[in-house]
């Protein structure tokens, strides 16, 4: 929801505010903001889109919404859940693998 | 002459008058437009037996022509093509509006169109008249499409006069339905909720410069006046039909209340000849 | 965090939707915000009475505009659009933007390249105070395109304030249907109470909704509102939740009081009584179960 690690992960995937990327090892690379969040239909494409361009494979989502599922899973990406956590913490729990694999 | 009956508010009772003028004069068309839940069938006791789908196009990409230059994913407005830079542009159908513009930009002819089924068309007859259903599978988007298609498959049946049924609101699926009419019925309720979702219906007729007349339903629980409404909109009220626990119980049992009132019968033949008075 | 969100649709309109979520806003506890995506026939503000605060226009896809001054009309832009949303009239191809989708493709087959894209005011979008919460509430231009659009930019919006606010509770008026604006409404809600009514047409609609439900992935639950109007299809309603495995929420009986309090602007809790409360409470049960 900001973009500081100690920002919440938003509840939505598409239509997040901003999306934030980091490394293997979880320190941040960069964040920037999800312009395909207030578009009507397609946001999920859009967001996927930019995501792919910035080499991003896996993804550490809340919930994926069906649209997002079907071109995530054609780019090659894998997701995780992280719902109500902050992005540290979100990143600290996928490192240990402690993550519910959605795709 | 081909009347929409529509309200603006959900549950005025559309469907009971649609359904009441339908058996009130032989040989009406009946045609149920509000696609998303079309329940005119129950009212007007006729299980359509026949049906045929109705379809849109939608994009696919022929693998083998494409040369990944990403122009379909860029082109599309809906999101509904994701290309990652490799490989081939993914389309997602549920967005996809069939607008045929990506056939139109890809360089290579890969991007297609193939007809994808939105819902169907059933058809039946009520008392030898026919009775026309437009039912959209749900999960789907396309409700104007498979109005339009409804309309057009009641146009091949040359009937004098039609009744359609509209759906709720005042976006564009009663817009659609509108613009096919010759004149339209707003079925109100004297209450504010009522009052207040009319008024853009009736904008949108004005927009059209289509004669209409409101039908007061549900009177006697402490009516608003309609005047102000009338007045604005130029309007008459052709017809007033009154709550009755036993309408109420008698549409609830599926059965309209044309056939089980006698108040609901007379009235509507006034209302007929109302409209013929008015429109035509 | 982000808050519980529980959606009202129906599948039929007029089953009392608004009087129900208006009744649920009374009847919460604690903060809670409120929006009414019906965007199409708003009616929520009739009974909660909204103090606006502030209000925006709303843009929708972008519309197709044509310089009549370079127009030949040739009729191009008329063969193609799919949506019969442009047309030539008296030798100028002239847009009905109610119908446009926005897709573009008349900018690309003009020989002239006399058509853009413009933005299009499609509706109003507000914010305002009411005694139980802010509320997000919003119209669309009558005739026009976008309502899923509009309703999507509603729920971001009252969202938005409720992560800001700490606010746990987002109660949302939904329209009726199954189409684009309902589906809007719908998608990652936490749960969606459906409104139904005793009559034959209600469950034919009803049994619509929750195949979108379903669909969604939304969990649901199912509230007969009026339900002594129909003993007989109330039980049928019930038969088919135990058959089908549906939640059943609870029961609201009908009485012209009720009606007369909803004609005077006023919130029925004290009208509907103890049924209104049991139905609550059951939806909080079943809410929390997902």
């Amino acid at each position: 929801m900001g973009t500081d690690e100690a920002s919440a992960v938003a509840d939505r995937f598409a239509r997040a505010p901003f999306f934030m990327i980091a490394d293997e090892k979880g320190a941040i690379l960069e964040s920037f903001e999800n312009t395909a969040g207030s578009e009507a239909h397609g946001a999920a494409s859009k967001a996927l889109m930019a995501l792919s361009q910035k080499e991003v494979s896996i993804l550490l989502v809340p919930r994926l919404g069906p649209n997002a599922i079907g071109f995530a899973k054609q780019a090659g990406m894998s997701a995780f859940c992280a719902e109500g956590l902050t992005v540290k913490d979100a990143l600290a729990k996928y490192a240990q693998g402690s993550l519910e694999k959605l795709l | 002459m081909k009347i929409a009956v529509a309200s603006g508010k959900g549950g005025a009772g559309k469907t009971s008058i649609a359904a009441s003028l339908v058996l009130a004069k032989r040989g009406v068309l009946a045609m149920d437009l509000d696609v998303e839940e079309p329940n005119l069938g129950i009212l007007l006791g006729c299980s359509p037996g026949e049906s045929r789908p109705v379809h849109q196009p939608v994009a696919y990409v022929e693998p083998d022509l494409c040369s990944g230059c990403g122009r379909c994913a860029q082109a599309c407005a809906y999101g509904a093509i994701a290309w990652f830079g490799s490989g081939l542009p993914v389309v997602n159908e549920s967005l996809c509006h069939g607008c045929g513009v990506c056939p139109l930009v890809c360089p290579t002819g890969a991007m297609r169109e193939r007809e994808k089924v939105i819902g169907e068309i059933r058809s039946g007859f009520v008392e030898g008249a026919p009775f026309l259903e437009g039912r959209l599978e749900v999960g789907g988007v396309s409700t104007v499409r498979l109005i339009e298609a409804t309309i057009q498959a009641g146009e091949s049946l040359h009937a004098d006069d039609w009744i359609m049924d509209a759906p709720p609101g005042a976006s564009c699926p009663v817009s659609a339905v509108l613009r096919a009419a010759d004149a339209a019925i707003l079925v109100v309720e004297p209450t504010p909720f009522g009052l207040s979702d009319v008024a853009g219906v009736l904008e949108v007729v004005a927009d059209m410069k289509k004669p209409a007349g409101i039908v007061a339903n549900k009177t006697g629980m402490g009516d608003l006046s309609l005047d102000d409404l009338c007045r604005r909109f130029s309007v008459e009220v052709l017809a007033r039909y009154p709550f009755t626990r036993s309408a109420a119980e008698a549409g609830a049992r599926g059965v309209c209340p044309y056939r089980s009132e006698e108040t609901w019968v007379w009235k509507t033949e006034s209302l007929w000849r109302a409209i013929e008075r008015r429109f035509s | 965090m982000s808050p519980r969100e529980i959606v009202v649709v129906s599948g039929k309109g007029g089953t009392g939707k608004t009087t129900l979520t208006a009744c649920f806003a009374a009847l919460a506890e604690g903060p809670r915000i409120m929006a009414d995506a019906d965007v199409d026939a708003p009616n929520l503000e009739l009974l909660l009475s909204p103090r606006e605060t502030e209000k925006r226009p709303f843009f929708g896809m972008e519309v197709a505009h044509v310089d009549a001054a370079r127009c030949t009309g040739c009729g191009e832009c008329e063969r193609f659009c799919r949506f019969r949303a442009i047309s030539v009239r008296d030798g100028k191809a002239e847009v009905d933007s109610g119908f446009c989708e926005g897709c573009g493709g008349c900018l690309l087959v003009c020989p002239e390249a006399c058509i853009s894209k413009e933005k299009f005011q499609r509706g109003v979008l507000r914010r305002g105070e009411t005694d139980f919460g802010s509320m997000w509430y919003a119209r669309l231009t009558p005739g026009g395109e976008n309502s899923g659009m509009l309703v999507a930019l509603l729920r971001k919006e009252a969202k938005r304030e409720a992560v800001e606010r700490g606010v746990s509770l987002l109660l949302v008026d939904g329209p009726p249907g199954v189409g684009c604006p309902v589906i809007s409404s719908l998608t990652g809600a936490d749960f969606a109470v459906l409104v139904t009514e005793p009559s034959r047409s209600a469950l034919s609609d009803l049994r619509r909704v929750i195949s979108l439900c379903t669909m969604l992935s939304v969990p649901f639950g199912i509230a007969v509102n009026r339900w002594d109007l129909s003993k007989e299809m109330t039980s049928a309603i019930r038969a088919a939740c135990d058959e089908e495995g549906w939640s059943f929420l609870g029961a609201v009986p009908f009485s012209e009081k009720t009606a007369r309090a909803v004609n005077e602007g006023r919130i029925p809790v004290k009208e509907i009584g103890d049924p209104l409360r049991e139905l609550w409470r059951a939806i909080l049960e079943k809410g929390r179960e997902h």
